[in-house]
């Protein structure tokens, strides 16, 4: 699950949660898929983000990686209160929310294509006057 | 320690000196105490100031809020947030203007906490759930001095957490004497805060020191703890602080209730942080 700003949304996505008003009150249903009317109903309700399916990960591998990633540096944000089993109870909420595709912050994006850069030239020779040819 | 204490109130009536932050401030407090002026009135003071007036409705208008519909007008947002919220939003803007580009992840962290203590203060049935989230946005007001007035003694500070492993405020005591949340509360003493905004400042680390309002400092307190553990923003140091037991008794929350809202966070915290600091 991912969420995503209403404006970014793409057709054929499809809802992973009920997109819901502050009071309840249900706007659309999940399991729905994205289209362009959907897309312009729910812009027009000023509904900021939903969640759909999909995480978008390049492969299981990767998502794997990202995960294990993140729990390694949430179980050092709670390294020093181990003790307490109030906390460490918060800690295993946060832990399957990770699974559920909540993150703390965005997964990695691909690198974007490196801008060719203009070959170095080395830096500025200075001749001596002797060595200048006339043109 | 009292000299660096003087010290310290001395580079904080500094504070005093910066722009938009009293003008605007004391003429709205002025227009209110009179009693002569409408909601309007004020909404229009404020809207003379375009660039003032825009932040405070996008604050406004935030998640933590929560509103379902959008606040159009400075009028609508203080009818609905009412005066003393506009006021602590007003004072917010100006306050994180000052660290604009210096500290993105201060700025997540307190938009962070000002979420979560809204979402708390729906499970515990905190009556002002406005003021809560005005509690989270404000509580780290004196990191926010640290870092823009006081940059030498931050660069010790920030040492002893990264080389020695401190946490911030073990640092910040162990440089200056005393913690963000004392240079916070001097802060919103010389501004004039509500004092219920004062408590979470100074007591967020320690609730049970909160006199005028300890339920609500509690909400701030495991608020911060929560949005430090979730790993939202950045607070100064990478460590979740202790959960006081004394404030865990006044919230009375049911781990069902702790769900709710981790379950808010996971909604509201993700990939949001921050857009409001550009504005």
């Amino acid at each position: 699950m991912i969420r995503v700003p209403v404006q970014d949304l793409q057709e054929g996505q499809v809802l992973a949660q009920d997109v819901a008003r502050q009071d309840g009150m249900v706007l659309m249903a999940k399991g729905n898929t994205v289209t362009a009317e959907v897309k312009s109903l729910l812009l027009r309700l000023e509904v900021e983000a939903v969640v759909v399916e999909g995480d978008h990960f390049a492969s299981e591998e990767e998502r794997q990686a990202f995960l294990a990633e993140m729990e390694k540096e949430l179980f050092k944000r709670f390294s020093r209160v181990e003790s307490d089993p109030v906390l460490m109870g918060l800690r295993e909420m946060y832990r399957r929310r990770l699974h559920q595709g909540c993150y703390p912050r965005p997964r990695p994006q691909p690198p974007p294509e490196p801008e060719p850069e203009a070959e170095y030239q080395g830096p500025p020779v200075i001749y001596a006057k002797k060595d200048r040819k006339k043109p | 320690m009292s000299d660096q204490r003087a010290e310290a109130r001395k580079k904080i009536q500094l504070l005093k000196n910066l722009p938009t932050l009293p003008g605007m401030i004391e003429q709205i407090s002025r227009a209110v105490d009179s009693k002569r002026f409408t909601v309007a009135d004020i909404g229009n003071l404020i809207s003379r100031d375009q660039v003032l007036s825009a932040k405070v409705l996008k604050l406004a208008n935030s998640a933590f809020f929560g509103f379902s519909r959008k606040v159009g007008s400075l009028t609508q947002a203080l009818m609905l947030l009412g005066f003393d919220v506009v006021k602590g939003l007003i004072l917010t803007s100006s306050v994180f203007d000052m660290m604009k580009d210096r500290d993105q992840g201060l700025w997540e962290h307190s938009m962070g906490v000002a979420t979560a203590s809204s979402l708390l203060a729906q499970q515990v049935d905190l009556p002002d759930a406005e003021e809560a989230s005005l509690g989270g946005l404000l509580h780290d007001l004196g990191k926010v001095v640290l870092r823009a007035q006081m940059t030498e003694d931050m660069q010790s500070i920030v040492e002893l957490v990264e080389v020695e492993g401190m946490s911030i405020r073990q640092a910040e005591q162990e440089v200056l004497g005393f913690d963000h949340s004392h240079i916070g509360m001097w802060l919103a003493e010389s501004w004039k805060l509500p004092e219920e905004l004062m408590d979470p400042i100074r007591w967020h680390h320690q609730p049970e020191g909160a006199r005028k309002a300890p339920l609500l400092t509690a909400v701030v307190h495991l608020a911060d703890i929560m949005v430090r553990g979730y790993g939202h923003g950045d607070g100064g140091d990478p460590w979740v602080p202790e959960l006081d037991r004394g404030a865990l008794k006044l919230l009375n929350l049911t781990p069902q209730k702790l769900e709710r809202v981790v379950d808010g966070i996971c909604e509201k915290l993700v990939n949001t942080g921050g857009d409001l600091a550009q504005g």
